[in-house]
């Protein structure tokens, strides 16, 4: 074999693989989604004057081939196979942390955002009708620094926790923060390949939520915990596109006393007697499994209490798995995710009379929420 | 559309060839590429593709006009004049009037209004090209150009149209009428378009990919961590630069062209002046010829070698992007070429080869730095901790290196030149094992450019100013 045959193989292999890749590209059925990434792909746009002279149908074209490329998620997964391979440590801002863990590392959260942000809540308590707690949880970077991989930079979260704690005078302020790096050896915390805390997790945040607005919690022998989903695949695993660590499994606390909730939907109108549902254990999404993923206002009575007192949980998507601990304290629990509640917030609280406020967020996704900023 | 995409390699580029090897004679394979080349360009900039033939127009029929009055005394010197007038100000208008307008406003406080211009892709290439074109017909270095579509398919030529080598005309002017496309080319040119692809993709997008996470992280850096930053860009620059230009110059072979070779492993260089005989060969060239020559070069004494070279620097500088901090990139190079020139040859020549390379690269970095970053802030405080060495190391230096040491390192071997025939040799490999190797490290960067592309969370494209 000399030079000239070598350089005609690798002439005639790489033609191949880009005509074989053309091919493929027209003859494969279409797909509309990215189960791995979890979004939709790009769909073919039709070509019109304007798109075409501004140049953005082109856009359009190759952002469609990009996506539509054959075996674009076997490849998508092989690229970060290689990235591991070569040393890298995160990837599209996610950390391959040991223990199959990937992290999303934190990158800090500015004081202007933060004083801002304190100040509406601040300025959200100061009134008698309702007492507001408020509950900045951290993200399994937060309490996981012993998975996150060697040198990182990653933020200290419980600073900017404090800090946040520290602007406010108004709201009861409960720290999870403290009773989670307890507990963090004995039993997993958070999802590993999600942003969000397990069922687990969620279970410590409200044994300090029950001391903080001094309610007796049911102890953890009172449920009975169910796994009802071991293939879980989060936003880490999408983001990252990493795929090679062991899927989470998604375990949820049954009580074993008696129970019966209406779940009311209020902008859907749909009202159901159970706070998780099934149908999304089979799709991408699985945490919307609990409370149906977010709604602008979900009205939740509990049956079996009827001495009138009610809570309204402003909040992100961590609380979807902790209002199911929740709901045994209060007759009525409302909901509320502003960012798609769209009328003001003090006055539904004063028409319904509601007494108590839980304001939820996390560390991580609270600097960029738009939400928080219509809490008044 | 830039090369390292899936819409070029997939579809665009076997189009080309597909109707390019179906047909046999040149003219109608030069007709052929300026089709294919005007979609090219087309691609992003429908609206622009009337200012490349505008110029096209303009030089062809200056061209013309110069050969055709060469007896007159003073008209050819009109229609180059002219020529050089419509080309500057095409660049002058499209490329510089935005940063010009702003800078008048704030100097003297006026608010002339302007509109913000989208900068046509590669214009700062093709007027170039086009104004050698004229002067070297007036020069009589060439003849003029009578076929328009071939003056037009040199014009736009589309593996060369948007990020250089800059091809001057006198050197494929026999090829656009007259030239052998040979298997051998062919596979050369194959093999040189991988080796661009993967430059491009494997190492510049990725050690990018630090380069951008220091330079973006704008807080206090340690001094490691700026020195790995300015290295990182060094290498982004470097990689993607002669990526594009091999790239060209495998395709060009394809087609039958021969272009001029740009790169010639410019971090081994043992001074600055070295340094840019190696670095944008066709740039360096252009401006010696075009401007630094005519204007007297060295031959008018000291004084006016001194102004001619910071002339020269100074718009050289300002070609790369109309701001202020590719001004100061060029002076600052302008000047230490100067020095290089005229105080410190002497003592250059004496000190041992590693001490020169050790001094050339520490300058082509802190130059990289006032390259990268846009304000006169921002360089200072770069360069600030670069030295200082209180601040020496942090966490972030250790991370950074556990992430991108692999990268890193086959970022310096490809930056050296590698004779793996002798050392392959010298060890006395088989003919098999080497061929072996040979076909599985080229199919392999292909593979994995591919993998790379589909995945294309970050596929800059750095001329967009040039």
């Amino acid at each position: 074999m000399n030079r000239q045959v070598s350089k005609t193989i690798i002439t005639i292999f790489s033609a191949a693989v880009l005509l074989v890749s053309a091919a493929l590209l027209i003859l494969l059925p279409e797909k509309t989604i990215s189960e791995n990434e979890n979004r939709y792909l790009a769909k073919f746009t039709k070509i019109t004057a304007e798109n075409f002279f501004s140049g953005e149908a082109m856009e359009d074209i190759e952002i469609y081939i990009n996506d539509h490329f054959p075996f674009r998620d076997i490849i998508v997964g092989i690229k970060s196979d290689i990235d591991k391979i070569i040393g890298k440590k995160e990837l599209n801002g996610v950390y391959l942390g040991r223990d199959d863990y990937l992290i999303q590392s934190f990158d800090g959260y500015d004081d202007e955002t933060m004083q801002k942000h304190a100040e509406i809540i601040d300025a959200f308590s100061d009134n008698l009708d309702f007492s507001v707690y408020f509950m900045l949880a951290p993200t399994s970077s937060g309490i996981y620094s012993d998975k996150k991989p060697r040198y990182n930079d990653d933020k200290n979260q419980i600073e900017y926790i404090k800090k946040m704690y520290d602007k406010i005078q108004n709201a009861v302020k409960i720290d999870t923060f403290t009773p989670l790096l307890e507990e963090k050896d004995n039993k997993e915390l958070y999802f590993r390949l999600d942003h969000h805390w397990n069922a687990h997790g969620a279970y410590i945040a409200y044994l300090a939520f029950c001391e903080a607005a001094g309610l007796r919690p049911f102890a953890e022998d009172d449920f009975s915990i169910e796994t009802v989903a071991d293939d879980f695949c989060g936003t880490y695993y999408s983001k990252s596109t990493y795929y090679r660590y062991k899927k989470d499994t998604i375990d949820v606390y049954v009580p074993k006393f008696e129970y019966d909730y209406s779940v009311e939907y209020v902008k859907e109108s749909i009202t159901t007697n159970t706070l998780y549902e099934d149908s999304h254990l089979s799709t991408k999404d699985k945490y919307a499994y609990f409370l149906d993923g977010n709604h602008s206002l979900i009205k939740i009575e509990n049956n079996l209490i009827d001495d009138g007192s009610s809570i309204a949980v402003v909040k992100d998507s961590y609380a979807n798995i902790l209002i199911p601990f929740i709901v045994n304290h209060y007759s009525t629990v409302y909901v509320i995710d502003m960012r798609l509640f769209t009328q003001p917030l003090s006055q539904y609280i004063e028409e319904n009379g509601i007494e108590n406020v839980l304001i939820l967020y996390n560390i991580q996704t609270i600097r960029d929420d738009i939400g928080i900023l219509r809490i008044e | 559309m830039v090369f390292s995409s899936l819409i070029f390699l997939v579809v665009f580029f076997p189009l080309v060839l597909l109707f390019y090897f179906s047909i046999n004679k040149s003219s109608t394979k030069n007709i052929i590429l300026l089709i294919f080349s005007l979609i090219f360009y087309a691609w992003g900039e429908p609206v622009y593709i009337v200012l490349m033939i505008f110029s096209s127009i303009v030089d062809y029929t200056n061209g013309r006009m110069i050969e055709k009055y060469r007896d007159r005394s003073i008209l050819p010197k009109v229609f180059l004049v002219f020529s050089v007038i419509v080309n500057l100000s095409l660049l002058g208008f499209f490329k510089y009037s935005n940063f010009l307008v702003g800078n008048i406003n704030s100097i003297f406080n006026t608010s002339i209004a302007y509109r913000e211009l989208r900068l046509p892709i590669g214009i700062s290439f093709y007027t170039f090209q086009t104004m050698s074109y004229s002067i070297d017909v007036y020069r009589n270095k060439v003849k003029a150009e009578h076929n328009f579509p071939n003056f037009m398919a040199y014009v736009s030529m589309f593996p060369q149209l948007i990020a250089g080598p800059i091809v001057r005309y006198s050197l494929i002017q026999k090829e656009l009428t007259d030239r052998t496309i040979t298997k051998r080319n062919v596979l050369d040119g194959s093999i040189r378009f991988i080796q661009g692809l993967a430059k491009k993709v494997l190492l510049a997008n990725n050690i990018g990919l630090l380069a951008t996470s220091i330079i973006s992280s704008h807080g206090e850096v340690s001094a490691m961590t700026a020195w790995l930053g300015a290295v990182a860009f060094a290498f982004q620059i470097f990689f993607d630069f002669s990526g594009y230009s091999d790239m060209a110059i495998g395709m060009g072979k394809i087609f039958g062209f021969t272009y001029p070779e740009n790169f010639y492993y410019p971090y081994t260089c043992t001074s600055i002046t070295d340094f840019w005989n190696r670095w944008h060969m066709s740039l360096s060239t252009w401006f010696k010829d075009y401007l630094y020559i005519p204007l007297g070069g060295n031959r008018k004494g000291n004084l006016r070698t001194i102004l001619n070279l910071i002339i020269v620097w100074s718009l050289t500088g300002l070609w790369h992007g109309a701001a202020w901090n590719f001004m100061l990139w060029g002076l600052y190079f302008g000047i230490i070429l100067i020095i290089e020139k005229f105080v410190i040859s002497s003592l250059l020549e004496k000190m041992p080869v590693i001490l020169k390379r050790i001094y050339s690269l520490v300058i082509v970095l802190i130059g990289w730095v006032i390259f990268m970053l846009d304000t006169p802030k921002d360089i200072v405080n770069y360069i600030i901790s670069m030295f200082s060495f209180g601040r020496m190391a942090d966490i972030e230096v250790l991370f950074n290196i556990s992430n991108y040491g692999v990268i890193l390192i086959l970022c310096v071997v490809f930056s050296m030149p590698l004779n793996l025939s002798q050392i392959s040799e010298k060890l006395r490999i088989p003919k098999l094992l080497k061929e072996s190797a040979y076909l599985i490290f080229y199919i392999g960067i292909f593979l994995l450019s591919i993998v790379y592309i589909v995945d294309n969370t970050f596929n800059p494209f750095l001329y967009f100013r040039f």
